[in-house]
C-alpha cells in the first residue's frame, strides 16, 4: 500500500486512506483493483503517473473513468468465480495476518528462552562460592553474551 | 628451552582419515612424539567430527600422554560448501586461531591445510592471530596442474584461499624435492621458508613377518595362478593405470603367460569394468590381468611380499608412497620418471618414462627377464627404504620448528589478553550481524567461545598439575 501510495501519489499514505485501503485489502479487493482506484483518482489523474503496466491496469479495471465498461471488462468472469476469488483473497491476507502473529511470538519466546537460561546461570554463578565447578563458566558465558549484544547494538545496520 | 608445539590433526579426522593424508599425519606426530624429548606436543582435535576423537586419542595416548589433547569446538556446519555456511566457517576460522593463541604454543603444525570443503574442518593462518609460528605440510599442488580436481567456482576459490594459507605459513614442509620445487615455482614460496621432510611407510610393511603360506593364502583368494607383477594406489587418472595395462599388452605372450598383472586397488564397477574392456580391446587373454578390488593391509603386505616386480607408473605424486611400500618388502620396484617418483625409487635404471608404453614395457620386460637386473633391483630395494624412517621425517619436522621459532622470536608487541579477546569478539559480531542473530542464537555463542576457554585452561591446569 505504501509503494502504491507513493508509486502513483507520490507522498506517503494519509492514516485515513491507508486505513479505507487496508481494510478493502482485508475484505478480498485484489491490489491491482486498489492500483486502478488509486490512479483514476482525482490526485492520481492529475499526478498522471506513467508506470510500465499501470495503463493495462486501469483498463481492465475500468479505465480511468468508472463506467460501464468497466463492468464489461469483467464480463469474461462469471460473478461466482469473482466471489470465490475474493474469497481467497480474504483467506490469503488471514494467513499473512496469522504468519505475523507468530513470527512475532515466537521473536518473545525466544528472547524469554534466552533470558531464562540466562538467569539461571547468573544466579546459579552468584549462589555458589566463586570456584565452585561451573559457575565460572555461567558467569563467563552470561558476560560474554553480554558483551556480544552490546557490540552488535553499538553496530550500525545495513 | 623445550618447546610447546600443537599439532594440528584435522586431516586425521575428515575422509583423509582413510587416505594418504590421514595416515602420514599420525604417524608423523606418532613419531614426533617419540622424538620429542623435552618438547611438550599437543593435539588439536575438532568437536565438530566427534565420532573420530576416541580413536585418535587411543593410537597416540600411548607417546603423548593423557592431557595432549585440544578439542576445539564451533557451530556448525562449517565446511566451504554448501555457501550458506560462510559465516559459521569465518566464525570458527576465528575461534580456532583465538583458541590456540589462548594455549600460546610456540609453534603450530598443520598437518593437512587442504580439508572442510565438504567436512566440518577449520584450517586457517593469520586470519586472527599472525604472531604464532605456523608450519604446514605440503603434500602436493596436484589440483593446480589438474582443474577438474576443484572443478566448480567455488571449490576453486576456497583451494585458492588455502593457497594462500601455504605463503602466510612460516614455514612448509615439503613430503619430497619435488613437491618442494613446486611451492617455489607454483606458490612463489622463498626457497629458505620450505624444507624437504620426506616421509616414510609403516613398519608394518616388511617382508620380514610374511610366509609363504600367507602368500599362497592371498594369491588363492585373488585368483593369482601364476607368478606376478603387481601396482597398487587409489584409481585416479594420473595413476596410469592404462598405460599399465597397454605396456603389459606389449610384452611377448610367453611372458605374460608366466606373470599376470595385478592391480590392487578399490575400484568402482564403471571403472572396473573400463579396465576389463580395456585389457580385452589391447589383446591380453583372460586371466592376464587381475582386479582385486578393495584389499586389508595384512593381505596388502603379502600380496607385496609375493610379486616378482612392483610397477609404479604415475604421471604425477607428491610422494609415492606404494612405491615405498613395495620396497620395504624387499621387491623389485621399477617406476616413472616423473615428479617425485625418482627420489623414491634412488636409481635411474629402473625409471621410464610414464607416456610411452613402449618404454615402460622395456623397462617391465628387463625387469622380469634379465635375472641380474632382478637381483640388483631386489637388493637396492631393502637398501632404499631403509633411507625412508619416520623418526627421520620427525626429526626435520622438529629441527624446522626449532628454527621456524628462532626466526620469530623478534616479532612486534605483545597484544594485551584482554584487548584480543575484545578484538575477537568484534570480528566474531561483525560476522554474525549480518544474519540478525536473535538472543539464543547469540548466547549460543557466547557458550561456544567459552566451552573453547575451559578446554585451554582445562588443559593448562593438567599441565601444571603433572608437573610437566
Amino acid at each position: 500500500m505504501t509503494s502504491a501510495y507513493s508509486a502513483i501519489l507520490g507522498r506517503a499514505a494519509d492514516a485515513d486512506g491507508f486505513a479505507h485501503y487496508l481494510a478493502q485489502v482485508r475484505t478480498g479487493t485484489s491490489r491491482a483493483e486498489i492500483v486502478a482506484d488509486l490512479a483514476r483518482s482525482m490526485e492520481g489523474r492529475r499526478n498522471r503517473t506513467q508506470l510500465p503496466g499501470l495503463r493495462k491496469i486501469t483498463r481492465k479495471h475500468g479505465g480511468l473513468v468508472p463506467s460501464l465498461l468497466a463492468w464489461l471488462s469483467r464480463r469474461g468472469m462469471s460473478t461466482r468465480a469473482q466471489s470465490i476469488q475474493r474469497q481467497l483473497r480474504v483467506l490469503d491476507n488471514n494467513l499473512y495476518l496469522v504468519q505475523q502473529a507468530v513470527a512475532a511470538q515466537t521473536d518473545l519466546i525466544t528472547e524469554l528462552l534466552a533470558l531464562q537460561r540466562l538467569s539461571r546461570m547468573e544466579s546459579a554463578a552468584s549462589g555458589q562460592p566463586a570456584r565452585a565447578q561451573g559457575s565460572g563458566e555461567n558467569s563467563e558465558i552470561a558476560r560474554t553474551f553480554h558483551e556480544l549484544k552490546a557490540i552488535l547494538a553499538g553496530q550500525p545496520r545495513n | 628451552m623445550p618447546l610447546r608445539i600443537l599439532i594440528d590433526l584435522q586431516g586425521a579426522q575428515t575422509g583423509s582419515r582413510l587416505r594418504g593424508i590421514g595416515r602420514y599425519s599420525l604417524a608423523l606426530t606418532r613419531a614426533i612424539a617419540r622424538n620429542a624429548g623435552e618438547d611438550l606436543i599437543f593435539v588439536l582435535l575438532s568437536n565438530q567430527l566427534p565420532e573420530t576423537i576416541e580413536a585418535i586419542r587411543e593410537t597416540l595416548e600411548d607417546v603423548l600422554g593423557e592431557n595432549r589433547f585440544l578439542i576445539f569446538n564451533a557451530q556448525g556446519p562449517v565446511s566451504a560448501i554448501p555457501r550458506e555456511n560462510e559465516r559459521r566457517r569465518r566464525v570458527a576460522e576465528i575461534l580456532r586461531e583465538y583458541m590456540i593463541d589462548l594455549l600460546s604454543p610456540d609453534a603450530v603444525l598443520v598437518t593437512s591445510m587442504i580439508e572442510g570443503i565438504h567436512e566440518n574442518a577449520v584450517t586457517s593462518i593469520g586470519d586472527f592471530v599472525s604472531t604464532i609460528p605456523t608450519a604446514v605440510i605440503l603434500y602436493d599442488l596436484i589440483p593446480l596442474f589438474d582443474a577438474n580436481i576443484f572443478a566448480s567456482e567455488d571449490a576453486n576459490r576456497w583451494y585458492h584461499e588455502k593457497l594462500d594459507y601455504f605463503r602466510r605459513a612460516g614455514c612448509l614442509f615439503a613430503i619430497s624435492q619435488s613437491s618442494m620445487d613446486d611451492a617455489v615455482k607454483m606458490l612463489g614460496v622463498d626457497r629458505t621458508r620450505v624444507k624437504n621432510i620426506s616421509a616414510a611407510s609403516d613398519s608394518y610393511f616388511s617382508s620380514q613377518d610374511v610366509s609363504s603360506d600367507d602368500i599362497s593364502l592371498v594369491k588363492q583368494k585373488y585368483a593369482i595362478l601364476r607368478k606376478y607383477l603387481m601396482h597398487s594406489s587409489n584409481f585416479e587418472p594420473r595413476k596410469n593405470f592404462q598405460g599399465l595395462i597397454r605396456a603389459y599388452a606389449r610384452l611377448p605372450a610367453a611372458v605374460r603367460r608366466e606373470h599376470q598383472l595385478v592391480l590392487v586397488c578399490n575400484l568402482t564397477p564403471s571403472i572396473s569394468n573400463e579396465l576389463t574392456c580395456l585389457a580385452t580391446d589391447v589383446g591380453l587373454a583372460a586371466g592376464e590381468l587381475v582386479l582385486t578390488g578393495f584389499v586389508p593391509d595384512n593381505e596388502l603386505v603379502a600380496l607385496y611380499a609375493g610379486c616378482d616386480l612392483f610397477v609404479f607408473p604415475s604421471f604425477q605424486e607428491g610422494f609415492g608412497l606404494p612405491a615405498l611400500e613395495a620396497m620395504s618388502c624387499g621387491v623389485p620396484t621399477i617406476g616413472s620418471n616423473a615428479t617425485s617418483v625418482p627420489e623414491v625409487i634412488g636409481r635411474a635404471d629402473a625409471l621410464f618414462d610414464p607416456t610411452s608404453p613402449e618404454a615402460m614395457a622395456a623397462m617391465m620386460f628387463k625387469a622380469l627377464t634379465d635375472e641380474n637386473f632382478s637381483r640388483s633391483l631386489r637388493s637396492h630395494a631393502k637398501v632404499q627404504a631403509a633411507k625412508f624412517s619416520w623418526d627421520e621425517t620427525a626429526l626435520r619436522v622438529i629441527a624446522g620448528l626449532r628454527e621456524l621459532v628462532a626466526r620469530q622470536e623478534t616479532c612486534g608487541p605483545k597484544e594485551a589478553i584482554a584487548r584480543k579477546r575484545r578484538r575477537m569478539l568484534e570480528r566474531v559480531a561483525a560476522i554474525v550481524s549480518e544474519a540478525q542473530p536473535n538472543d539464543l542464537d547469540l548466547l549460543d555463542l557466547a557458550s561456544t567461545i567459552e566451552s573453547n576457554h575451559i578446554a585451554v585452561k582445562q588443559l593448562n591446569n593438567a599441565i601444571i598439575e603433572t608437573g610437566s
